[in-house]
């Protein structure tokens, strides 16, 4: 329950975080704040693969 | 289950946050919305990649089988999605073809076909409506 709440919370702050990012931007200012969170994005590494298990006996 | 009791308060707050994005959609200029979900899919794979570092092994190769191909193609998405608005269409043809071998390695069960379609049609609209649609599909398979 603890876990609902705790994502809860980070999830709706990451949305209104989000939201109001762009509240006072020009829309040519949000084309190059878009752009630049895309690069970013690009960026982004991929999930390393998970450890693989050794085999039982 | 425990490994993921979150999901329901996870999907309550992403569709919180969809109708965020929808609403801020229906009041503010076109490069503000894409701005917004490409700023959403890069905090929530920074919130993926965090906590698949905090995982249980067997977390882990559910979280990489089950979710990580899908908040790629979302990636791959946003990528096309910034190319086509720079008019790279060599970019663009490359996401469009990431996405591809995406789904036919992860074997997933997504039809990629509208999210391809509205890459090669370069339709913005529709292309929003798929990757809000792919976020909804992540927090599917994090129940």
């Amino acid at each position: 329950m603890k876990m609902n709440i705790d994502l809860l919370i980070e999830a709706l702050i990451i949305a209104i975080f989000s939201f109001l990012k762009q509240q006072g931007l020009t829309d040519e200012e949000a084309r190059v704040q878009f752009l630049a969170a895309v690069d970013r994005v690009d960026m982004q590494k991929d999930l390393p693969s998970p450890a693989t298990q050794p085999e039982g006996p | 289950m425990k490994r993921f009791k979150f999901a329901s308060g996870a999907a309550l707050a992403i569709a919180l946050g969809a109708i965020l994005v929808l609403s801020g959609c229906a009041f503010t200029g076109k490069y503000k919305q894409l701005y917004m979900l490409a700023d959403w899919v890069e905090i929530n794979h920074q919130s993926l990649q965090a906590r698949y570092e905090a995982a249980t092994d067997e977390e882990k190769a559910y979280l990489y089988q089950n979710v990580n191909p899908f908040m790629n193609i979302a990636k791959h998405a946003v990528v096309g999605l910034g190319a086509m608005d720079r008019e790279d269409d060599v970019k663009l043809a490359a996401e469009i073809t990431a996405i591809e071998k995406e789904v036919t390695a992860g074997k997933l069960d997504y039809d990629p076909y509208n999210l391809i379609w509205a890459l090669r049609t370069k339709d913005y609209n529709a292309l929003e409506l798929e990757i809000l649609a792919l976020k909804r599909l992540i927090v599917a398979q994090l129940t």
